[in-house]
């Protein structure tokens, strides 16, 4: 080899000639407006409203009534076993919120059955999605009506199971209080939500609104079945864990089973705001079941009881 | 049954070796020994042998130890060379078949040592010019300008093909793989989570450590168990011919090495810990919200050795290092986590003749992360732990200058472990308890002094799950002039296992293993290179890669709880491949010395819970790293060392669309949705300059070495990630979070005595 240098050069520049052009690989892509729809049948209770309303650029100023679809053409089915429709339910528009459709017939959801909505607005793709509502299960029995705070027995009901063909039954947990202000926080909260010189400085407490709307509804994450304590009857045993008590008073506590739609949903955009395991600044898009466009058609069979919290005697 | 058919195997190829009679012909001399420090008795890993005027050379091996084989009778004049040090000529006179021992001592260059260098000069370094093969000596790991620690993987990350994820993460991504893509070695011994202070540093003390070699690709077939790349670490032997010691004082942590001879041999000792604890009672006494209850870290490296005779040494070396965080943040809330590695290590270096030469090791890795929460009473923790019992043996036959051979085995045990825990329900309890067995054999063939084949053949088996799998690998090299090196090489690896790992923390990184229905990943990988040595001082080498990585089973993301699931539905199966070209240009004129790299790169992945299972760039892809480092000496007391970085901006996720939903029956709360094409974007370009002054003196007899330091000189406010922020007002903002984006100064003094 006469040339080494020639030889290295030539190497060099055919390989960044090769890997040239740029090489960016990544690819933006441009908002297209979507129909957005919101309906959440529960096993055993009325048919529910839908909402509908388009999406928006990530730059635009968001409102309920500017985005609110108010024409549209919207129905439910129920499916037979073979995917037949057994029976169409045609909503209408109302007047009592943008975007929102009801229907008139008098329908309860029933369990175990499929369900599928369909809808179609101007100038956007017409929407399916299909649901199935989970079997129903029943609240059997609670520990306690008036419980004081961070009493090491818990509170804790028994409820039957769910049973599901592929997986275990999702739960998650909604703890709403009936009076949820400042003088009603146990000290947990008031630590966190509060600074020393607030607590110290003798003024009436408010929230932050923010706050308010976070606080007077606590809602887990999907929780599997798994944790919890199955019964030799079958029965499954739940407790309440004490940091979701925010507030002493009456608190309600609702025990739902989510269908595939809303699991998915619900996993999906709680990792599109906390991140977990991705990068930071990697966003997935949400696992929705809407064909055509976006949000949710799902369903749930839920229970609920309410306890009374109080502050401990010692 | 696989298990002991891979054990017969294994059994047949050693006694093969041990057995077979060497084909040295009976007139074949040969020359033998270590290459060690003249002023510690440390032995020189890598080190150049070469007979002068001919290509007839090699290099050291792992232990320090060289042979040149098949020599005819006759004088010559062997060259020694190592990076840093003087070389020597040795002048031996063989008579036919005579083999002769002859352990070597190399001067340190006083003036060299501390310059910026990655290889060594324009010899031909045998081992160095390898596919893929970089060394970082640890008195440049010792010069760089770093973040609060000088740090063996930050110092990594300035080569080409390596890539960091952030400011604040000292992880390897190696030629487009992930941190768990690589194997890090501390003696032999596996080391699974190397970070200190949540990822911001790696757990290796320079102090105490001798070599660094990374192997980025296409790595031979003695190393195996990762799908990427290879960091092989190795301790101090400790000062053989005297005490000495060094005490360093630094902003975060403070580091003491002793070390020393003993009758039969040496040992070391090196301590690091985090000295912070009076800064943060300070602002605890200043009612300064957040300050940690406890904070600490700390770690110790240990090694002794025992020369038992000439041909038998034993040596054994420990590290363990935790980091501990409690901090409370309300009444009745608190977090702790507790995390670190233990590892142990005994290593027995026989030479059974002066052609074929062996090394058994026992070896111990304990790794652990414990971190617990409580709120109201509510407690949640975790624990998992991971050890790794193993033995290992190695054996090198050199017959002759034509032929080498090599051969071992790797078995062990893996245990792992993990339980979680949430207010008294356990709702997760994985035990893994796994054997493991790899055996390779290797050959290299220099059919003429232009040529080096070596192929080599690996075997891995992992019980849980059975898995047997076959790692061929083949690299070719040829010598185009005696300046200019041809290589090309491939290889099939495999994984089985994977890390549960956030990049922006690395205290809860859990393993997980491959098992019943969990595939072992596995990755095939092609490389090319060219090794340029134009003159003295300058050393040029290009390599490109293309890689592919199949069967990728990771955690799946989106999986908010795991109680009750199978093993194999915790995880997402994915692929991806990575391709790229990189550049190395190391040179030195009179005062000035440094080096610089850069790459171009590009690697995707697919999983189906992801952007519709299509191909997206992962955060770290950078398609044009350049990382330049300089050192000039100023004075004879003063030099300046200057790092500058460039880099394309890393993917992410801007948002393309939005909506909001405000009638669910779970939150008071509207639920917020962005709709965007996933890593579809670039961040801003990245760039950084950190540059250091080293004053060299004496304080009290003793040299002292002060050294100030400035990263990000210029205050570029790198992005790290951009938040988007749902606003009341029906807007989203977008907020950026910053990578360190201020000058922050680093001041240190090292007494060594």
């Amino acid at each position: 080899m006469k040339n080494p240098t020639l030889i290295l050069t030539t190497g060099i520049l055919a390989a960044l000639v090769l890997f040239a052009a740029g090489c960016d690989t990544t690819s933006p892509s441009a908002h297209e407006d979507e129909l957005v729809v919101e309906s959440y049948l529960v096993a055993g209770e009325s048919l529910p409203p839908v909402w509908l309303s388009r999406s928006l650029d990530i730059d635009a100023t968001w409102t309920s009534a500017g985005t609110a679809v108010q024409d549209a053409q919207v129905q439910i089915e129920l499916l037979t076993g073979d995917g037949g429709v057994e029976e169409t339910f045609v909503y209408r528009r109302t007047i009592e919120a943008p975007g929102m459709f009801v229907t008139d017939v008098d329908h309860t959801v029933l369990p175990e059955r499929r369900y599928r909505l369909r809808a179609q607005a101007a100038g956007l793709q017409p929407i399916t999605s299909e649901t199935t509502v989970p079997e129903a299960f029943y609240l059997l029995e609670v520990s306690h009506e008036v419980i004081e705070y961070q009493d090491p027995e818990q509170f804790s009901y028994l409820v039957t199971r769910s049973q599901f063909e592929n997986r275990q039954s999702i739960f998650v947990f909604t703890i709403a209080n009936e009076n949820p202000v400042p003088e009603n926080l146990v000290p947990v909260y008031r630590d966190l939500i509060f600074d020393r010189e607030e607590l110290e400085s003798g003024e009436p407490l408010t929230f932050d609104p923010e706050d308010q709307l976070a606080l007077a509804r606590f809602t887990s994450p999907p929780i599997n079945e798994g944790n919890y304590d199955v019964l030799p009857d079958g029965i499954l045993r739940v407790r309440l864990p004490w940091f979701a008590v925010a507030f002493y008073g009456p608190t309600q506590i609702t025990m739902s089973i989510l269908d595939d739609n809303l699991y998915d949903f619900q996993r999906y955009q709680q990792v599109q705001q906390d991140g977990g395991l991705l990068s930071p600044g990697e966003i997935p898009n949400v696992l929705d079941p809407i064909e055509g466009g976006a949000g949710i058609f799902g369903s749930m069979a839920r229970v609920s009881s309410v306890v009374t919290v109080v502050p401990a005697t010692d | 049954m696989r298990f002991c058919h891979v054990r017969n195997v294994a059994w047949t190829l050693l006694m093969l070796l041990l057995l077979s009679p060497p084909r040295a012909e009976a007139q074949d001399a040969s020359i033998s020994g270590f290459v060690r420090d003249a002023d510690t008795g440390e032995t020189l890993l890598l080190a150049n042998v070469r007979v002068k005027d001919t290509l007839i050379g090699t290099a050291t091996n792992n232990s320090g130890y060289y042979a040149l084989t098949g020599l005819q009778a006759g004088e010559y004049v062997l060259q020694f060379s190592y990076i840093g040090y003087q070389p020597m000529e040795l002048t031996i006179v063989l008579a036919a078949g005579e083999s002769v021992r002859r352990d070597v001592d190399l001067m340190a260059q006083e003036f060299e040592v501390d310059e910026v260098v990655v290889t060594a000069e324009a010899d031909t370094e045998e081992e160095q010019r390898r596919l893929g093969v970089s060394k970082m000596p640890t008195a440049t790991i010792r010069q760089l300008p770093t973040i609060l620690e000088p740090d063996v993987f930050r110092s990594l990350q300035l080569l080409p093909g390596v890539k960091s994820a952030s400011d604040f993460s000292s992880g390897l991504y190696i030629r487009g793989g992930s941190p768990d893509q690589t194997l890090i070695l501390l003696d032999r011994t596996t080391v699974y989570n190397p970070t200190h202070f949540f990822g911001v540093f790696s757990t290796f003390n320079p102090d105490a450590i001798k070599d660094v070699r990374l192997y980025k690709g296409a790595y031979g077939s003695e190393y195996g168990g990762r799908i990427g790349s290879v960091v092989d670490i190795y301790n101090k032997d400790g000062n053989r011919r005297e005490r000495a010691g060094s005490i360093s004082l630094g902003l975060l942590a403070s580091r003491v090495l002793v070390e020393g001879p003993h009758r039969k041999g040496s040992w070391m000792l090196a301590v690091r810990r985090s000295t912070v604890e009076p800064l943060l009672a300070f602002a605890r006494n200043q009612d300064v919200e957040g300050i940690p209850n406890t904070f600490y870290f700390y770690d110790a490296n240990g090694k002794v050795n025992v020369d038992l005779n000439q041909d038998n040494r034993i040596s054994t070396s420990f590290y363990l290092g935790q980091d501990v965080v409690d901090v409370p943040i309300a009444d009745g809330v608190a977090a702790r986590l507790r995390y670190g590695n233990r590892t142990i290590s005994t290593n027995w270096t026989h030479l059974f003749s002066d052609r074929l030469f062996s090394n058994f090791t026992l070896t111990g890795s304990q790794y652990f992360s414990k971190p617990e929460f409580e709120f109201a009473t509510t407690e949640v923790f975790q624990t998992n732990d991971v050890w790794d019992y193993s033995v290992k043996g190695d054996f090198e036959y050199l017959p002759d200058s034509r032929h080498q051979f090599k051969a071992g085995f790797w078995t062990g045990n893996f245990r792992f472990d993990f339980r979680s825990v949430f207010d008294g329900l356990e709702g997760l309890n994985l035990a893994t308890r796994a054997l493991y067995t790899n055996i390779f054999g290797e050959y290299v063939y220099r059919p003429t002094a232009d040529w080096t084949i070596t192929s080599g053949l690996r075997g891995a088996y992992f019980s849980d799950g059975s898995h047997v799998r076959v790692e061929p690998r083949l690299s070719v090299e040829r010598r185009l002039s005696d300046q200019l090196f041809a290589q090309v090489g491939t290889g099939r690896y495999h994984q089985f296992l994977t890390l549960v790992t956030n990049e922006a923390f690395s205290g809860l990184d859990v393993w997980l293993s491959a098992a019943e229905n969990v595939r072992p990943s596995y990755g095939d990988q092609i490389v090319a290179g060219l090794k340029f040595t134009p003159s003295a001082g300058f050393r040029v080498e290009w390599e490109t890669y293309y890689r592919t990585m199949k069967d990728l089973f990771s955690l799946n993301p989106f999986l908010p709880d795991v109680a009750g699931l199978r093993y194999d539905e915790l995880f997402h199966i994915g692929e991806g491949y990575a391709t790229g070209s990189e550049v190395f240009v190391q040179g030195r004129i009179g005062p000035f010395s440094g080096f610089a790299g850069y790459t171009f790169g590009l690697t995707k992945r697919r999983f189906p819970t992801i952007n519709d299972n299509a191909y997206y760039p992962p955060k770290y892809d950078r398609t044009h790293d350049l990382n330049i480092t300089g050192t000039a000496r100023i004075t004879k007391k003063w030099e300046f060392t200057s790092v500058f970085s460039y880099a394309t901006g890393q993917a992410y996720t801007r948002p393309a669309s939005q909506y909001r939903l405000s009638n669910s029956p779970f939150e008071a709360e509207q639920t917020d949705v962005l709709v965007s094409p996933f890593n579809g974007a670039r961040l801003p370009a990245y760039h950084r300059l950190d540059v250091g002054f080293t004053r060299r003196g004496t304080l009290f007899g003793a040299e002292s070495e002060l050294q100030i330091q400035v990263i990000n000189a210029y205050g570029r406010r790198n992005v790290w990630f951009y938040f988007y922020d749902f606003q009341q007002d029906g807007t989203i903002s977008r907020d950026v979070v910053p990578q360190i984006p201020v000058p922050v100064p680093n001041l240190s003094y090292t007494l060594r005595f």
